[in-house]
């Protein structure tokens, strides 16, 4: 072989495989449900130490609280957060049961509720973000606890996000905030429907697709509407912070904050469907 | 011998930086501010040893990334393999024992790393990441990177010239 045709062979074979990887990252630029054999394997080696990791950088910040001598401050400051989740939750529970009891009353005729039941299952984070440029975290627990890919994943604050993959004993979770985490949501007290979307970039959401006449106020509480079949109707998303007219005068920008501090998550529950 | 030994102490250092990365690092919650380690390897292979050895540890690194990221497979290993490759080219002809060659090739080969990521990321999904994003992962990640730069590429110099990552000469 001359060294000119050398050259062209082996940049045709380049190109080739340029272009076999290049659909491979196609193929899987989607969610997965099923992760590879090896992908599985790199993650079961990981999570023990992301496990002494997150213990240790725990525990590192800890001293540091007790070193400046807000540790008791901190505690109370902690418990009465929890309190103060626990009422908001609350709150929307009974929110939604005297709403749903009024519509109830004006229907003579509602057939059965086929809602599914879920268990709740406490489980700890393991490892917050893999990659800068998507929003997941990695959880304890994987099929062997059975955990499933959709499965709605909530703490005290209110909706988490819903995970995308398992191993044996782990389990990736797309939060809410990823540009691929957009969750149907309505607004709990004019049961206006929109979607609830993150940026990707921070922590601040936004609801698309809603009217520019819909009845809506600043600081009223969002949930899950339920549709979709992912997540369960009456979940806490946020509430509005912000409310403006798109340019094209049709639809509203609405900014809608979580109560849920995603960057300090240690506990999170599973939504585990009964069977 | 000495290339044996090489490879065993290449091996050891991949496996090391590895769980470090994504055992530690990434699960201290600094954000665009974790350091990058695995960069290191092709850029620093790049222009220390060639295009060709910085496009080989390109495709380790990215390879190992896609495993643990899981999204776009393939995508990491053909952008860092590009980039190992750029910093042997673009450094061909310049003093290596200067430590701002170290120091800037991991700024740029960071910059053309997460450009290129995004660009082909976007395309192939058909949904771009914003540029402030972009931009943010951009800064985070060259801020500590070209920080810790030099403090990685002396030693690194000095054990190709000298110690345990010297490679074995042809003549020999």
């Amino acid at each position: 072989m001359t060294p000119r045709k050398r050259k062209v062979f082996i940049g045709g074979l380049a190109g080739l495989l340029v272009l076999a990887v290049l659909f491979l990252a196609g193929l899987t630029s989607t969610e997965r449900t099923n992760i590879s054999g090896p992908e599985q394997f790199v993650r079961e080696i990981l999570a023990p130490l992301q496990n002494g990791a997150g213990a240790v950088s725990g525990n590192v910040q800890g001293w540091g609280a007790y070193f400046r001598g807000i540790e008791a401050l901190q505690a109370e400051n902690d418990s009465l957060r929890d309190e103060i989740s626990r009422l908001q939750q609350e709150m929307v529970d009974l929110e939604e049961y005297r709403l749903e009891n009024e519509r109830l009353s004006q229907l003579l005729h509602m057939t059965a509720d086929q809602q599914v039941q879920y268990d709740y299952v406490t489980t700890t984070v393991i490892n917050r973000s893999q990659s800068n440029w998507y929003k997941t975290m990695v959880i304890n627990g994987g099929s062997q606890d059975g955990f499933a890919v959709d499965m709605p994943v909530v703490c005290a604050q209110g909706l988490v996000g819903r995970i995308i993959n398992t191993s044996a004993n782990t389990s990736e979770v797309l939060l809410i905030t990823d540009r691929d985490g957009a969750v149907s949501s309505m607004v709990q007290n004019t049961r206006t429907v929109g979607v609830v979307e993150g940026n990707g970039e921070n922590t601040l959401l936004s609801m698309i697709h809603v009217p520019y006449d819909a009845d809506i106020e600043n600081y009223q509480q969002i949930i899950t509407s339920g549709y979709g079949g992912i997540y369960p109707k009456g979940l806490l998303v946020g509430y509005i912070n912000g409310i403006e007219l798109q340019s094209d005068g049709l639809m509203l920008d609405i900014d809608v904050s979580s109560y849920v501090d995603f960057n300090r998550l240690e506990e999170v529950m599973v939504l585990r469907t009964q069977k | 011998m000495l290339n044996w030994r090489r490879n065993i102490v290449l091996a050891v250092l991949y496996a090391v930086v590895f769980f470090l990365q994504y055992g530690v690092l990434n699960n201290l919650g600094w954000g665009v501010f974790c350091p990058q380690l695995l960069l290191f390897f092709p850029v620093f292979a790049g222009v220390l040893r060639g295009s060709r050895s910085g496009f080989c540890h390109g495709l380790i690194c990215g390879l190992l990334q896609d495993v643990v990221i899981g999204r776009f497979i393939g995508l990491n290993l053909l952008v860092w393999a590009v980039i190992g490759g750029l910093c042997g080219v673009f450094t061909r002809g310049l003093f290596k024992e200067n430590y701002l060659v170290a120091i800037v090739s991991v700024l740029g080969g960071w910059t053309a790393a997460c450009l290129l990521y995004a660009l082909l990321a976007g395309m192939l999904s058909g949904d771009f990441f914003s540029m402030s994003r972009i931009s943010q992962i951009i800064l985070g990640g060259a801020l500590v990177d070209c920080f810790l730069a030099p403090m990685i590429y002396v030693p690194v110099y000095r054990s190709l010239l000298y110690g345990w990552l010297k490679p074995l000469s042809k003549q020999s």
